[in-house]
């Protein structure tokens, strides 16, 4: 193992950085995305019910089935893994935020609207900073999940850690098979525990 | 004076006209109940607890209803300036509901309610609601906010120089008694029930509104400081010299603070008097029942006293 890093080190670090790289792409369009849908699920309880229960259907498909179903659409690459990864990052983060931000207790969202604050005035200057814990949950839980399920984005030549995975599994290279699996288990919980250090922080 | 209203003076039109205003609730129609459908719909209208006892009252009694029914039927009502009116009346009597449509937290479905001679249907709802104050029972204080922070945050939002919301925070705090420097960098949670009910007294009074809306402030705390409340609360009163609508199910509080007393029962306004004529000339059956609930209390304490102080010879 040792002698395959030294050997190769291009092999394992080109991929791991592959890997943050679809990690970080795929949770920015995510949070962007979702942040609208949730703007209009605030505006509207039935189609936020309706919206949640959609994505749960997306949430449950295997992801390799999603891959397929949209490599006629898109074609093989990153891409495509984004868009799944995305897909998949939707249900988490949407009832994240939303449950984050109705849970505010009504008497204070009430006396903010009552003493003559905008809703959107109300949305950041209360409801966001009471909610922030949750809504940074959401965020690790969709980052920690990406990470996971983008390793088999390399089945769709994305790249990423699950190219190592997969190459040694082919070639049966235990070697390989470690960095791929080690690596990406590890950035996966270390991930996690910054992010909820962070979060204990805020 | 240094906490008097801006434009003081007595005006020729009341400060709050209500005309014919009613608002009906649909089972059907969750938005104005601001019932939260869902899996856990019930569980959120309980969430909301005391302070939206009328929405959930309100949907108790609509889901009973097959079309619906009139939280506040038909009321007309003149409100002059400088009052301070005590709404009186038992849960689900719409008295709520008549609160949030003058600051249009609920639109009437018909009628129209008059700020000082201006339909309020045609103003902006933010403007509206910054030229009045408003209190809830649980005092809804800005947990992530210090007390500062929670006074000065309409003054904040109106771009008022630094040092002129420190000014009026200080002069506020002076105001519902509490000691400024002691209690301007505290949070919510490290004050008691009813200091926290006086923050949200400052708060509501920071840009000096003419018009005060006062949903049960002082619902939630014990007889003691509920006492003490209701004096600074008359004081607060004298020295702004605005106008005050009061809402509360508490007869011996409405008779105690109001000058004129407002009671109301199914969504209709019973009688709007005086304390001493409503207690002399019961307009209506059930105010007359009221009174004499609040009598037969008073009798029982009397006849206590009484036998007290005979069992102590």
């Amino acid at each position: 193992m040792i002698k395959f890093m030294t050997r190769h080190p291009e092999k394992i670090y080109i991929p791991l950085l592959e890997h943050i790289e679809l990690v970080f792409l795929t949770l920015i369009i995510s949070v962007v995305i979702a942040s609208v849908l949730t703007l209009i699920c605030l505006q509207n309880e039935r189609l936020s019910l309706w919206l949640q229960q959609l994505l749960g259907v997306v949430y449950s498909i295997p992801s390799l089935a999603l891959f397929a179903i949209l490599i006629p659409v898109t074609g093989l690459g990153r891409t495509t893994a984004v868009i799944a990864l995305t897909a998949y990052n939707q249900y988490l983060l949407l009832r994240n935020f939303t449950t984050g931000l109705n849970e505010v207790d009504p008497a204070v969202t009430d006396a903010a609207k009552g003493i003559g604050m905008t809703w959107l005035q109300v949305l950041t200057k209360v409801q966001i900073p009471l909610a922030k814990r949750a809504l940074f949950a959401g965020i690790r839980l969709a980052v920690v999940s990406t990470i996971g399920i983008g390793t088999i984005a390399a089945s769709i030549n994305a790249g990423g850690l699950g190219t190592l995975l997969f190459d040694g599994l082919r070639t049966m290279n235990m070697a390989r098979i470690l960095w791929g699996s080690m690596l990406s288990a590890g950035l996966a919980i270390v991930t996690n525990a910054l992010l909820k250090a962070a979060e204990e922080r805020l | 004076m240094n906490h008097s209203f801006e434009n003081e003076g007595l005006c020729a039109v009341p400060a709050i006209e209500y005309r014919n205003v009613y608002k009906r609730f649909d089972r059907t129609d969750g938005k104005s109940l601001r019932v939260r459908r869902g899996r856990k719909g019930e569980d959120k209208i309980k969430k909301q607890g005391e302070n939206s006892f009328a929405n959930a009252e309100a949907s108790a009694g609509a889901l009973k209803e097959e079309s619906g029914f009139f939280a506040v039927n038909k009321l007309s009502a003149e409100i002059r300036d400088g009052e301070l009116i005590t709404i009186l009346g038992s849960s689900g009597c719409g008295k709520t509901t008549l609160l949030k449509m003058t600051n249009r937290l609920y639109e009437p479905d018909g009628g129209s309610i008059l700020l000082f001679g201006e339909d309020i249907q045609k103003q902006d709802p933010v403007q509206l609601r910054r030229k009045m104050g408003y209190v809830i029972q649980q005092a809804g204080l800005f947990p992530h906010m210090t007390v500062e922070d929670n006074i000065s945050v309409i003054p904040r939002l109106l771009r008022w120089e630094p040092a002129r919301c420190r000014d009026r925070v200080t002069e506020l705090l002076a105001l519902v008694g509490l000691e400024p420097e002691q209690y301007r960098n505290r949070y919510p949670s490290q004050l008691s029930g009813g200091q926290q009910q006086r923050i949200g007294l400052a708060r509501a009074l920071a840009t000096k509104p003419r018009v005060m809306l006062l949903d049960e402030p002082f619902g939630a705390v014990d007889a003691i400081t509920r006492l003490n409340l209701q004096n600074e609360l008359l004081r607060i009163h004298r020295e702004t010299g605005g106008t005050f609508l009061f809402v509360t199910h508490d007869i011996h509080e409405a008779f105690r603070l109001g000058n004129r007393v407002m009671i109301m029962n199914g969504g209709k306004l019973l009688q709007m008097d005086t304390p001493e004529t409503i207690v002399r000339k019961p307009a209506d059956p059930f105010v007359e029942t009221l009174i004499r609930s609040a009598m037969d209390q008073e009798r029982f304490w009397n006849s206590s006293i009484t036998f007290a102080r005979e069992s102590d010879k």
